[in-house]
Parts: C-alpha cells; sequence; structure tokens
C-alpha cells in the first residue's frame, strides 16, 4: 500500500491544517484531522464524530457537495483527501459582492442549495450546520458547493448530539431553540436554515441575529408571528407560558418585507419558514415547487 | 444441515463437544462480567452438571485450540440466492411509531430511503464464501462462537441490537478480504464492536471496558491497532444497513391484522435475526431478505394457522414468499435448534422476562409448503 507522500506529493500549505497537493495531474485539498486531541488523550482510537463523518462523506457523489476522495493515515493523523476547488470557488458565498448582480443567479443557487439538501435527506443525512460559511461558489460557472465535513451526521446515529448546541445560531429553528428534546431535531430543522440563507440572498443581511436564544426567537416571532396550537400544534403543551414565547405577537405581511419577490417566491419563502416543524415544506417538495420554473 | 467437512457430521458434533470439554478446567478468559454472575448464583448446578455431562459451551478462550476440522466443499459452491427484485409498484414503507422506530425520519423521505437502503446493502456486502476463499484458519465454527460470546457482550454493556448487527458485519466484511488468524479473530471482534458502539451508541465503552471482556489478553493498543486496520481495509465506509436496519421499518406492518401485542412479535422478530447472525449459511441472503424472512417465520410462529404473509407485507417489502423459501427454511432450522445447536447466548438471552421469553414459543416442525406459493 503507498505511503502518504508516496502518494501525493507538491504540498503547498493553505492554513494550519489544510494543504494543496497534488497526484499525477491533479490536484487535491488535503485536511489532516488529528486522532490525538486533548479530549481524547486516554488514546481511546478514532474519536467517534471521526468515524460518523467520514463514513458519511465516503456514502455521498453529488455535484454541489465537497467531494471527499481517499483517507489515509499517518501515526495519530488523518488525512482527508477532498476535490480541489480553484480559487473561483470562494467560501461564506453570501459576501461575494457578485453574487447579488443578478437575480437568477440568486434562484439558480438556491435551487442548488435545495436540491443538494434533498440528496442528503433521502441517504438517511441530516446537515445540522448549513450557514452560508459552509457554502463554496463559483459565479462564473454558477456552481455551488457544500462542505460537510465537521456538519452532516445520519438520522439514526446517537441521539445525544442531537442537542439545541448544533448550528449556528441565526439558522438555528424555533423547534430546536424552543429545546423541544433532541429526538425531534429532523429534515425540516435543514429546511428552516436554507429559509434563513434565501431571506439573507434577498436583504443582503442575516433574516435574524439575536445573540441568544430568547432573543433569536422574538425575532422569528416579530416576523412570523407567535405560534398558537392552530399553527403549531403541540407547541402550547410543550412550552406552556415559557418565557420565550414572550408575548403574543401577529405575522408581518412578507410581501412588504421581500418587495423583491414574486408569489411563488414569497409562497415558497413562508413554507420553508413555517414555524411548525411537521407542516414545513420538505426540501424534496422545494426542489418542485413552480419559483424554479425555468431553472 | 450442509456442512463443508469431509468428517461424518455426528463425528464432527463428537469431535467439538470432546474439544469443549478438554478444557472445561481451563481459564476460561473470554467470559463476560454476566456470566461470571450467572455462575456464581448457579453453583450448585454447575455441580449438578458435572455429574451428567451435557453439551458445553465452547468459550471464546479456547479459540484458538480448535483445529481447522471445516473443510471447505470444493464441489460445491455457494451461490448467491435471492436478489432483491426492484418492485415498481412498491409502496412507501410505513414508518413505525413502536421502539424500534426512529422519530427523526421525515415520512416524505421513506421510498427514497429505502430505495438507497436496497442499493446500499448490495454495495457493502460481504463475500458469501470467504472461510473458503480467503481464510486459512478461521472456520465457520469459530465465526459462530465470536458471534454467540459477542452476544454476550452486547448485552453485558446493554448494546444496541444495531451494534451487535454492524459488529457482525465489519466481522464478515474484514473477513472477505483480510485472512486472520485463530489468535487474533476475538480481537477483530472487540475491535470491530467498538466502532460499531462509535457508529451506533450515545455512550460507547470506551476501549479500556473491551479490554477488559477479554481478560486483558489484548493489550489497549493492540484493540487500539486492530480498530484502525478495520477502519482502513473497509475504508471507513462503515455505515451499511444491516438486517435490524430493515426491521426497524417495518415493525408495524409485521403486526398488522393482528391482536397479539406488538412488543411479542417484534421481540420475536429480533430474536430471528440475532439467530441468523451466527449462521454462515445467512450470508448469502442479502439484509433485506433475512428481515423479511424473520417477518415471516415469526408471524407464521405465533399465528400458525394464518398465512404469513399478505399483501400489503410483499408490497412494502418488495417479496413473495417465494422468494423467502430458503431463508425461511433456514431460520425455522435455527429457531428449532436443528442448526447452530451449540451456541446459548443468543437463545439465553431471549428466554428472558424482558424479552417476553419468545425463545421458548412453540413451532410446528414444519413450514407449510403451500405457504411459499403464489397467492
Amino acid at each position: 500500500m503507498l505511503t502518504l507522500r508516496e502518494k501525493y506529493y507538491d504540498f503547498d500549505q493553505i492554513s494550519s491544517k489544510v494543504f494543496k497537493c497534488r497526484r499525477d495531474d491533479q490536484f487535491f485539498t488535503m485536511k489532516i484531522v488529528s486522532i490525538l486531541n486533548e479530549e481524547n488523550q486516554a488514546n481511546n482510537g478514532v474519536p467517534y464524530w471521526i468515524i460518523r463523518e467520514i463514513s458519511i462523506l465516503k456514502e455521498l457523489d453529488h455535484i454541489n457537495i465537497v467531494r471527499l476522495i481517499d483517507v489515509m493515515t499517518d501515526g495519530p493523523d488523518l488525512f482527508l483527501v477532498f476535490e480541489y476547488l480553484d480559487n473561483e470557488f470562494q467560501a461564506d458565498f453570501l459576501k461575494n459582492p457578485k453574487m447579488f448582480m443578478y437575480p437568477q443567479m440568486k434562484k439558480e443557487f438556491l435551487y442548488q442549495i435545495l436540491n443538494t439538501v434533498a440528496y442528503l435527506h433521502a441517504r438517511k443525512i441530516l446537515l445540522r450546520d448549513l450557514r452560508p460559511e459552509n457554502i463554496l461558489v463559483n459565479v462564473r460557472t454558477q456552481v455551488l458547493k457544500i462542505a460537510l465535513f465537521g456538519a452532516a451526521r445520519t438520522f439514526e446515529a446517537p441521539l445525544e448530539a442531537y442537542s439545541s448546541s448544533v448550528g449556528c445560531l441565526s439558522y438555528r429553528s424555533p423547534e430546536v431553540l424552543f429545546q423541544f428534546g433532541c429526538e425531534k431535531y429532523s429534515t425540516p430543522n435543514d429546511v428552516w436554515a436554507v429559509g434563513c440563507i434565501f431571506g439573507e440572498m434577498l436583504l443582503h443581511r442575516p433574516l435574524f441575529s439575536g445573540p441568544s436564544d430568547v432573543e433569536l426567537l422574538d425575532e422569528i416571532f416579530t416576523l412570523l408571528g407567535t405560534p398558537t396550537e392552530e399553527t403549531w400544534p403541540g407547541v402550547t403543551s410543550i412550552c406552556g407560558t415559557c418565557a420565550l414565547m414572550g408575548p403574543p405577537q401577529q405575522p408581518k405581511d412578507l410581501a412588504k418585507e421581500f418587495p423583491m419577490l414574486n408569489p411563488d417566491g414569497l409562497d415558497l419563502l413562508s413554507k420553508m419558514l413555517c414555524l411548525c416543524p411537521n407542516y414545513r415544506i420538505s426540501a424534496e417538495d422545494a426542489v418542485k415547487h413552480p419559483y424554479f420554473k425555468g431553472v | 444441515m450442509e456442512t463443508h467437512s469431509l468428517i461424518h457430521p455426528t463425528l464432527q458434533l463428537h469431535l467439538l463437544l470432546s474439544l469443549c470439554s478438554k478444557f472445561t478446567h481451563t481459564r476460561k478468559k473470554m467470559e463476560t462480567r454476566a456470566a461470571s454472575k450467572r455462575k456464581a448464583n448457579a453453583a450448585t448446578i454447575v455441580i449438578v452438571e458435572k455429574q451428567h455431562p451435557k453439551r458445553q459451551r465452547v468459550v471464546l478462550g479456547e479459540l484458538s485450540n480448535l483445529p481447522n476440522i471445516i473443510v471447505p466443499e470444493t464441489q460445491n459452491p455457494r451461490k448467491e440466492k435471492l436478489q432483491c427484485r426492484k418492485n415498481p409498484n412498491m409502496k412507501k414503507p410505513s414508518l413505525t411509531n413502536n421502539t424500534l422506530s426512529f422519530p427523526q425520519i421525515d415520512e416524505s423521505y421513506d421510498f427514497e430511503i429505502f430505495e438507497y437502503l436496497h442499493a446500499m446493502e448490495r454495495k457493502r456486502r460481504p463475500m458469501i464464501d470467504y472461510v473458503e476463499k480467503v481464510q486459512k484458519q478461521v472456520t465457520t465454527t469459530m465465526r459462530a462462537i465470536l458471534v454467540d460470546w459477542l452476544v454476550e457482550v452486547a448485552e453485558e454493556y446493554k448494546l444496541l441490537p444495531d451494534t451487535l448487527h454492524l459488529s457482525v458485519s465489519y466481522i464478515d466484511r474484514f473477513l472477505s478480504v483480510s485472512p486472520v488468524s485463530k489468535s487474533r479473530l476475538q480481537l477483530l471482534g472487540v475491535s470491530s464492536m467498538l466502532i460499531a458502539a462509535k457508529y451506533e451508541e450515545v455512550d460507547p465503552p470506551r476501549v479500556d471496558a473491551f479490554c477488559n471482556i477479554t481478560d486483558n489478553t489484548y493489550h489497549k493498543a493492540e484493540v487500539v491497532k486492530m480498530e484502525a486496520d478495520i477502519l482502513k481495509t473497509l475504508k471507513f465506509e462503515m455505515g451499511n444497513p444491516t438486517v435490524n436496519t430493515f426491521l426497524r421499518r417495518f415493525a408495524d406492518v409485521a403486526s398488522e391484522n393482528q391482536k397479539t401485542p406488538n412488543l411479542q412479535i417484534e421481540f420475536l422478530i429480533g430474536y430471528l435475526a440475532e439467530l441468523s447472525l451466527l449462521d454462515y449459511d445467512c450470508l448469502i441472503f442479502l439484509p433485506s431478505i433475512l428481515a423479511a424472512s424473520a417477518i415471516f417465520l415469526a408471524r407464521f410462529i405465533i399465528w400458525p394457522e394464518v398465512h404469513p404473509w399478505t399483501s400489503s407485507l410483499s408490497e412494502c417489502l418488495g417479496y413473495t414468499p417465494a422468494d423467502l423459501k430458503e431463508c425461511v427454511l433456514i431460520l425455522h432450522d435455527l429457531y428449532l435448534s436443528r442448526k447452530a445447536v451449540s451456541f446459548k447466548a443468543v437463545r439465553e438471552k431471549y428466554k428472558q422476562h424482558k424479552f417476553k421469553y419468545v425463545a421458548n414459543l412453540p413451532s410446528p416442525p414444519h413450514v407449510p409448503s403451500y405457504y411459499f406459493e403464489e397467492q
């Protein structure tokens, strides 16, 4: 079996743990993951999250997902070899000024995100931490790539990690913020995150940005209204009169908040940002929404 | 029972049993703490057993002392059986609300996930004849001894059924590509279970626990090294579907149209699935076929007068009774101890109250052939 240095060469450091390297005429991105980190001093072998993450990545083959090509070991380190994305792929895609030049481009990118999320959900995989920083785009070719490492997990993986601490605060769904219980973390949470990204693409700023759970929920309810038993069955029995609910608020008119959206776009956005996870549109259905006609 | 041996089956059994008794007084390194407790609580029974020798289970410590008495039967190569038929009319599988179900699954993806699992079960399956083609020292009997012991380990550490099934799957996949010596087979077993526990459990046992359970036959460094070897050999592809993956999706359908409590049939299906782990012959069947066959047989055992299969089961699982016949008959032989008779851990486990004593349920000696005919 070839060693790391025999298989890959021309190493070029990108950051402390990331290298650009070559094999034959192809470039790759190599990420170093240390197995013996602080929490694993007792040498309990390969950390559970690495086993789960790599297993997930090995199952995926999709144009919009940064592909894991190879896994190599060398002492206490794992070397993850990913497809190389050239300089035209910009991380944190919403910070790219060209992103907002063409409305059609936003629609194209939203479609690619939803298509990828639907692909993952059909393979029992939850994203959990979908946010602009994990999305890279090539504006010229209009191809988008989601970097999954460190974010995804399977539906059937243990429940302990389905905590309210997952994901960037701004993109967390109300049910996670409510701490509904770990078993409730599911596919609708990813759709909520895509809805937040959609809103951010349109407004050029985060849709919700509260610094804490309570303030974030208040922002959500200010825009979408406070949930009731009609709009979210079971919400009162779980939350009761908890402080997180705040004073009752009426939903705002999304057409006024998002004047740049046509009726189809407003319909899709409202379905993705539906407060009740059971009523929220699935990624699979969102991809088929009339808003994407012609994409 | 099909045997891959040039020795007469009865003689083979006597040989095995004499080997077992030969090591009765040796230190049984591989016992679990639970087994030790049981032994302490049943000291008088042990004395009685010494007066009236019965078949004894080969403890795992004696694996390396077993001769290679099972010889491949070259004239009759094993054929892969019953590939899952693509059923274009297959309904969305019903998701369950019982103890096997996972509430995180969005029902709108049921069909896609089911299709995906079917593709994955083919892609990540072991060789069906690795003992004959790859292994020099490991025999089918040794494999069964190892699996039987892992059932006890899983019980001792209260591990999920998924963890046990995945462990055995990793063992079979590893043995399909890499020869292992007798002395390291148990190391492969504990390291596989370590990986499976990390993949499945909320709070997986640490490496130390897996060393302890072997009475420190292996050092921590050896277990960790073997873990890395398994991960590398299996290319970190640890998410393969098992029988349990499919059972979890069909637990509700299994007891349809019946008034018996769900739990009994659920435990019986789980028992049959675990019995299948013992039998190397079951490798010829896809996990989805084993799952469907376990459901068929469990329904037959509980309601022998009623046809075990229904149109909705056919639509949901994608198999007809004819597809399942061979697998059902093997599972039935296992259930009636006509196969793998000397392996007791699974049987003892399901004789407990917490599993509704399903291992004690009576079963007719034969499944009527007309149950396998097209309806």
